[in-house]
């Protein structure tokens, strides 16, 4: 029930933002972005978070945008996901989930505080996924500097109620990273490993498939068929059609 | 007793006029020896204006540096250039992505696109640039103070040596260039 409702809150939000705009719905050119950005559009609107705020822009006159609403979460934000009406933001302690209204504004539903399973204080950037009605973050401690045990996990959160999420399940990895969904697939980009591809056909129990060996893996975005992944020095693609022979298409070295 | 107590006093001045003496020639050695400058092979930082859109433009393509986050959009890939811009990759075959140009954006991490508009943080403020045509882009709006801008003690990364300290009172931090500096007071051993 609690899905129906979302999903007709996100076709309404979705009409709203397509028929208050002066160009067509369909027609408009939007971006496709990885787990670590901190901007994103839908519709008419212009979502960004600063290191301690949720910003909401009214976008549809596109070269002039209004501030609808300024939201101050916390400290440290790092990263912003959109689900149907979801607002998912990342902070360096905290998963917090917006809900979006008929007029495209964020209204909190909730946050899970990570030091409810870690207890530990000092994470660093946690880029947050949406499968269906499970979010899946990954947590890294590698960099930082702070006499603490070291975390680096995948964690999943059941969010069928979003204004209660549930911890579900933790994946060790080595230095974990942006994260993308295909097609039955998870792709976990870690920076020791490479990018890591689970089978979450169960949702609550990653199974790792394949790895695709490389060093400093940071983000992943994909179009159709094709995954691209930034790491420090290059730019590489892949073919994914078949995930038991991912075929790389080609790489850009970025660095000299 | 009382000679000896001028014998004490006799001592005691003269061995203040000695501390005295020496200190006053410590001084005038240092002095000589700061006559000379110390110029010596360092970085010093390069600061930025928040409010000037004067240096955002289509550049050629550049080397990528320091690679942050990735966009998509339409057969395009959009790769910031941590503080200062975006790379932009002509990827209509992924097999043979081309860099085509550089779009330098002072300040620049965080960048959406939507219908040709490029909504771009400077650190600060947020620009909005029209990119319809991306060898000429034009800034058609901005909003300031978007982001809180953090003024903390900054020093070249992966360097060390000496280098001139970064002040926030002259600006915000674009990057950090090699010159001949004069009598730098920040190291890093």
């Amino acid at each position: 029930m609690k899905n129906y409702v979302s999903i007709f809150v996100a076709l309404i939000v979705l009409h709203f933002a397509s028929c208050t705009a002066d160009s067509e719905a369909g027609s408009e050119s939007i971006s496709n972005v990885g787990s670590y950005t901190t901007m994103l559009t839908f519709g008419n609107r212009l979502y960004a978070v600063s290191k301690q705020a949720l910003l909401t822009y009214d976008v549809s006159n596109r070269k002039s945008p209004l501030l609808l609403k300024k939201i101050i979460l916390g400290e440290n934000i790092e990263s912003l996901f959109r689900h149907d009406s979801l607002l998912l933001i990342g902070s360096a302690r905290n998963m917090y989930i917006y809900s979006l209204g008929i007029d495209g504004i964020p209204a909190h539903s909730s946050t899970s505080d990570y030091n409810d399973i870690f207890e530990f204080s000092c994470n660093s950037s946690d880029p947050i996924v949406v499968v269906d009605t499970y979010a899946y973050v990954t947590i890294s401690s590698l960099e930082l500097d702070c006499n603490q045990v070291e975390i680096n996990t995948l964690l999943v959160y059941d969010i069928s109620n979003v204004k209660t999420p549930v911890f579900k399940q933790r994946v060790s990895l080595s230095s974990p990273k942006g994260l993308g969904y295909s097609k039955g697939y998870l792709f976990v980009c870690d920076a020791k490993q490479g990018v890591v591809v689970f089978d979450i056909e169960n949702r609550e129990n990653p199974k790792e498939v394949t790895k695709i060996d490389m060093t400093n893996a940071f983000d992943v975005i994909f179009k159709n068929n094709i995954m691209m992944v930034v790491t420090d020095k290059e730019l590489r693609q892949f073919d994914i059609t078949d995930i038991n022979n991912i075929i790389e298409l080609g790489k850009i070295l970025l660095k000299k | 007793m009382s000679q000896i107590e001028n014998f004490n006093r006799l001592t005691i001045m003269k061995s203040t006029f000695y501390v005295y003496l020496s200190l006053i020639s410590m001084i005038l050695l240092f002095s000589c020896v700061k006559e000379q400058p110390f110029v010596v092979d360092g970085m010093s930082p390069i600061y930025y204006a928040f409010d000037d859109a004067s240096s955002i433009k289509s550049l050629p393509p550049t080397k990528i540096e320091s690679a942050g986050k990735i966009v998509g959009y339409k057969n395009l890939l959009f790769i910031n250039e941590k503080n200062s811009g975006l790379h932009v990759i002509n990827n209509i075959d992924p097999a043979n992505p081309v860099t085509i140009h550089f779009l330098q954006i002072p300040g620049n991490n965080e960048f959406v696109i939507l219908d040709d508009v490029l909504y771009a943080d400077n650190g600060r403020h947020m620009w909005v640039i029209d990119i319809a045509d991306l060898s000429t882009i034009t800034v058609v709006d901005v909003i300031k103070n978007v982001y809180e801008y953090e003024r903390k003690e900054l020093y070249p990364p992966n360097y060390k040596g000496w280098f001139v300290c970064f002040d926030s009172n002259e600006g915000p931090l674009l990057g950090w260039k090699n010159e001949k500096i004069t009598n730098p007071t920040c190291e890093i051993k």
